[in-house]
């Protein structure tokens, strides 16, 4: 299937679409929380993907499924920066109390996609680009023209923030 | 729960989630796709050195060969009322002709010269705008006035000569002078402009790429969650080393930077000049990071543009080869910045202002007066410009580099405006 979609198969690239267009959806609304502008950026995503698909290097469904991942991530922080709606900080967070971990595994995934799309914009885009992404904090500082420590200690902070929404959420949940 | 841990579950719990997209979308999609496939784009691959050098000589020679063809030498830049005056013109007719390329330049003071001895001292000018050296060439005329001075001794039967004679012979003094008074004037203008400004044309590079292997550190971070500093069993390991990743790895590869440039050189005294102009440069890096088995791999090029100061010194000269030292600084502006991620270009934040120092010594040959070729090997310094961006400058900063250009001067004595 793949060397039919390298060759610019219409059939084959729409069932490679139809695959990996709703999880594309799921990455971006991560980033982006408003769906109309979601739709927007798996638009141009799909555009670059079924574009430059003759230059993926395939190493399996893994390796595919990781590359559209991060084309939606930065279509939609290229986006964010369009919009002028990304204004990163690259002031070291402050400090927040040392907490237990919510237990994630308790949240639906929309829910949880949600609360992470809900955190401030600096910090969420750490997040999608080193916990999902797998990018290292290097990268990312180089990325985003942060500080590495910056990137760190948001992500740090990302965890606490998460953790509290997720207590809050269970909280709610309960009553 | 360590980081790592925490990480790879909010991973994993999210991994499968899929939101559903409208029906219409791959519409949208389709229409927006072009109607041919697109063809793969080459895989970018290294050029040896000696076919970059092979090329920048090849280019060089071009522009030597096309110089040496339609550039004018100076027997050729005499004024086309010399070259084509016409044979049935009367010798009273061509002077006025004349006498305009000779001394319409500047200073040899040609009216002065015409009027005391018209044809002559026209003959005498002729051959110094050709030749500067032409003081040996006046010889000959002078010789052949002297030789003339003795004919009424030797032949008194002529007395149409004899009443002629004389005025020569009270114009040579004055001659001579206005000879002198040439000589000088040419003397000086040669020494004047010695050196012209120059043009020069070049190519250059920094030497060997740079390849970085290496593993990811655990952060200090991680390390204090992973309790590294208090447990027993770890104490006295930090002095064995730093502590890596398991499955984790960065590889990047820096090529060297590639420079164009255009520049025009200055003489500000006998033996120094400055330069200035503007320098293109580009810089390409390869980062592979791998997480796992996720292979995340980008290609970052920088184009930069820049503006040298360079100041020369003529170190020696011998007939058209040219030995100098130079030594400059040189502030590049990161004017484009893009990363390619697995064949999907996007903007990249721009690199800061970049400051360096050079120094070289070159070599230059003038294959004619107003062209020549040169080579400067030379050592180049990259100064911290303290921005995040990775690349050739950060990982080397000092290094070796050789321009090669061809550097056309603007005018010389025979074809100053």
């Amino acid at each position: 299937m793949i060397e039919a979609i390298q060759g610019g198969d219409r059939e084959a690239l729409r069932r490679l679409y139809e695959r990996f267009s709703r999880y594309a959806m799921g990455v971006g609304l991560r980033i982006v929380p408003e769906r109309e502008d979601v739709l927007d950026i798996v638009q141009d995503t799909f555009v670059n993907i079924l574009t430059a698909i003759g230059n993926f290097e395939y190493r399996g469904e893994g390796s595919l499924r990781a590359w559209v991942a991060r084309i939606v991530t930065n279509r939609a922080i290229e986006w964010l920066k369009e919009h002028n709606r990304l204004r990163l900080s690259d002031q070291l967070p402050e400090e927040m109390a040392e907490e237990e971990d919510a237990p994630i595994e308790d949240v639906p995934p929309d829910i949880l996609s949600d609360m992470i799309s809900r955190l401030p914009e600096t910090t969420r885009i750490i997040v999608n680009l080193h916990a999902f992404g797998q990018m290292p904090h290097k990268e990312i500082a180089q990325k985003l023209g942060i500080h590495v420590k910056t990137s760190m200690s948001q992500y740090s902070r990302a965890r606490r923030q998460l953790a509290e929404m997720i207590r809050t959420y269970l909280n709610s949940q309960e009553r | 729960m360590t980081q790592e841990e925490w990480t790879q579950r909010l991973r994993d719990h999210l991994a499968d989630y899929e939101v559903p997209v409208p029906d219409d979308l791959w519409e949208k999609i389709e229409a927006r796709l072009p109607k041919e496939p697109v063809a793969p784009k080459p895989k970018a691959r290294t050029v040896p050195l000696w076919v970059r050098w092979a090329a920048a000589a090849v280019f060089a020679g071009g522009i030597v060969g096309t110089g040496i063809v339609l550039w004018p030498s100076g027997q050729e830049t005499k004024p086309l009322s010399v070259q084509q005056a016409p044979a049935e013109m009367t010798p009273a007719e061509k002077a006025p002709q004349q006498q305009v390329p000779v001394l319409k330049d500047e200073a040899p003071k040609p009216t002065l010269l015409a009027e005391k001895t018209p044809m002559k001292s026209e003959k005498i000018a002729v051959a110094k705008a050709e030749s500067p050296d032409a003081t040996t060439m006046a010889e000959p005329e002078k010789q052949q006035s002297e030789t003339k001075t003795e004919q009424p001794e030797t032949k008194p039967q002529e007395p149409e000569s004899k009443s002629q004679q004389p005025e020569p012979e009270k114009a040579q003094p004055e001659q001579q002078d206005v000879i002198r008074e040439l000589d000088q004037k040419i003397t000086e203008y040669k020494q004047r402009n010695k050196r012209s400004p120059a043009i020069n044309l070049y190519a250059s590079n920094g030497f060997g790429n740079q390849s970085y292997r290496n593993g990811v550190l655990m952060s200090e971070e991680m390390l204090s969650r992973y309790d590294y500093y208090t447990n027993p069993s770890s104490v006295g390991t930090r002095a064995n080393g730093p502590v890596y990743l398991a499955n984790h790895e960065e590889r990047q590869k820096y090529y060297q930077p590639i420079s164009f440039g255009l520049s025009i050189n200055m003489p500000i005294s006998s033996g120094f000049s400055v330069s200035s102009g503007v320098v293109y440069t580009r810089l390409r890096s390869d980062f592979t990071s791998i997480a796992n088995s996720l292979v995340y791999e980008r290609q970052q090029t920088l184009h930069y543009v820049g503006i040298p100061l360079t100041v020369q010194y003529n170190v020696w000269q011998w007939h058209g080869l040219n030995v100098y030292a130079s030594a400059g600084g040189q502030a590049d502006f990161n004017v484009k910045a893009r990363v390619s991620t697995d064949g999907v270009d996007t903007d990249l934040e721009k690199d800061d202002m970049q400051w360096s120092v050079n120094a070289a010594v070159g070599v230059q040959y003038n294959f004619i007066p107003l062209l020549g070729v040169y080579v400067e090997p030379g050592v180049k310094h990259y100064f911290d410009n303290g921005s995040h961006i990775r690349n050739f400058f950060k990982y080397k900063p000092t290094n070796f580099n050789l321009q090669i250009g061809v550097r056309m001067n603007l005018w010389n004595e025979s074809t100053r405006p």
